[in-house]
């Protein structure tokens, strides 16, 4: 068991490097809240309306088991008088079949309704076990035309009109790398919304500029294994280069590609009988060692360089309550080299 | 920043620090580049909406790690498809797994055919392993976080070991029918 978790810990961490470019992210998440706040004005301005309608639309055709709490699924007849009490407890709710029940949280997650949603209904009504059962009796009562005792989360119900978009994209066999594409042609910094804008115009029955899967997949995503070879490393290794020579190896060849991928290319060039653009540096850095690029890599090293490990890093994240192991390293770290000592010994 | 746990902190303050940890999370939880960007751009874009209130909680870092959480177990399955047969392509590049002496490059290669193993997991079972393996939580707060009994955790990470393992095994059974 010990060994399957140093090898899970050691894949987990080996592939941390493929964690996308932060300033990316952040460009994108503002663009997006802006768009969910404009949503939740919109949706608070018309007052639920247009869920409303949708919902009444669904009970329309709505099956008898919608109104039955009492295990009779059989029924076709539909009965919408006299709710019962919207915050009562519900009393054992007859189990749905799978079809109803992914009925019902259809409905439920396109009410904009959520996990969170969920946990506060269950308690409301005096429900315990999984937040699906409570999910699937929300969107049966909502398929039923009641309406639920607490509003659904403004960001979700943005987020469920966006699903049905892009839905619509993928279905038509679309791709991501379609999204990337599109996103170019339309000078969108974000291939999500791309998805939901091509998604809205396929379902208007507008045709797209780009035919489904017309978009090459880049030749440096990463897939390290069908480059990387143990002997190719083994001599990477041997020669007395470590990661932080990769890193270094990969801005002077100016590669994209993971860590792995540029040992095994350093490998391939030594055993070639090339020579590598600069002799190895210390595999780990510590303060005497190799520079450090940053301050964040000075406060790991010199976390290390103190003898402390990542189980220690755990110890001390569950004592600060940073769940980021990393991050727990970095602040340690920066303790360390301003003279402080930490909570445990090494 | 440092070793607070960013109560009282703005958005922007938050992602300044946090945002490369939640990538890194993501990224290890999804298995996928493009798709961690989405799970993390989406959580956050939500996040900012309503920090005012997760700015309150015990933990705004912790709250926001389980909205990723959440996030990639409840993604469109439209990407769910799409993943398998891309991981399905992907089995195809995966060797012999039987490595007795694990020196450095093979840990290396090892850990690659592993990650690829990974991908084929359903999502809750590989959810659990990144938390009891990677986040380092015990059972009790995994089962806390995905809101089900410490017992249906203990079950999903058997489950996902032994698929792993049955993963490998099959992966050697095709490996050894081939030299022969």
């Amino acid at each position: 068991m010990n060994q399957d978790a140093d090898q899970l810990r050691e894949a987990f961490v080996a592939h941390e490097y493929l964690a996308p470019d932060a300033a990316e992210v952040i460009a994108v998440v503002h663009e997006r809240a802006r768009r969910y706040r404009r949503r939740r004005r919109a949706v608070q301005g018309a007052g639920g309306a247009v869920l409303g309608a949708g919902l009444v639309a669904g009970t329309v055709a709505a099956p008898g088991w919608l109104n039955d709490t009492s295990g009779r699924h059989g029924g076709s007849t539909i009965s919408l008088a006299a709710p019962p009490p919207l915050s009562s407890p519900v009393a054992s709710p007859s189990p749905l079949t799978a079809a109803q029940q992914e009925q019902a949280l259809n409905a439920y997650f396109a009410a904009g309704y959520d996990y969170n949603n969920a946990l506060a209904l269950a308690q409301l009504w005096h429900m315990t076990g999984d937040p699906t059962t409570v999910k699937a009796e929300a969107g049966r009562r909502l398929l039923a035309g009641q309406k639920l005792p607490i509003a659904a989360s403004p960001a979700a119900v943005a987020s469920a009109a966006d699903t049905a978009d892009i839905n619509a994209f993928f279905a038509a066999g679309y791709t991501y790398q379609d999204a990337v594409g599109l996103a170019q042609l339309w000078k969108i910094s974000d291939p999500y919304q791309a998805k939901i804008d091509a998604g809205a115009k396929l379902l208007a029955g507008v045709t797209l500029p780009i035919a489904p899967g017309s978009q090459p997949t880049p030749a440096s995503s990463p897939t390290p294994t069908e480059s990387v070879s143990a002997t190719d490393l083994d001599a990477y290794f041997a020669a007395g280069y470590g990661y932080d020579d990769a890193l270094r190896l990969a801005q002077l060849w100016h590669l994209k590609s993971d860590p792995a991928s540029v040992k095994a290319e350093a490998g391939r060039r030594l055993l070639a009988g090339q020579r590598l653009p600069f002799a190895p540096t210390a595999p780990t850095p510590t303060p005497t060692g190799s520079a450090p690029v940053n301050g964040t890599d000075a406060a790991v090293a010199a976390y290390f360089a103190a003898g402390y490990t990542y189980d220690d890093a755990v110890t001390l994240g569950k004592m600060w309550n940073i769940a980021d192991t990393y991050q727990v390293k970095t602040d340690a770290g920066q303790k360390l080299l301003a003279g402080q000592t930490l909570p445990i010994k090494p | 920043m440092g070793l607070d746990v960013c109560i009282g902190v703005t958005f922007e303050q938050f992602i300044s620090t946090r945002l490369p940890g939640l990538l890194r999370q993501a990224v290890v939880l999804t298995g996928d580049r493009e798709l961690a960007q989405d799970v993390v751009q989406e959580v956050l874009a939500r996040a900012q909406v309503k920090w005012r209130q997760i700015a309150k909680a015990d933990s705004p870092d912790a709250y926001v790690r389980r909205m990723v959480v959440n996030e990639y177990l409840s993604w469109r399955r439209s990407w769910a498809v799409r993943n398998v047969r891309a991981v399905g392509e992907r089995l195809d590049a995966i060797g012999d797994a039987r490595a007795s002496e694990r020196d450095h490059a093979q840990r290396v290669v090892d850990s690659d055919e592993l990650w690829t193993r990974l991908a084929t997991l359903p999502r809750k079972q590989r959810a659990v392993l990144v938390l009891r393996y990677y986040e380092q939580l015990d059972d009790v707060a995994i089962a806390d976080l995905l809101d089900c009994a410490p017992a249906t955790v203990r079950s999903n990470a058997s489950k996902a070991l032994k698929n792993l393992r049955l993963t490998s095994e099959q992966q050697t059974r095709v490996h050894e029918k081939e030299l022969t």
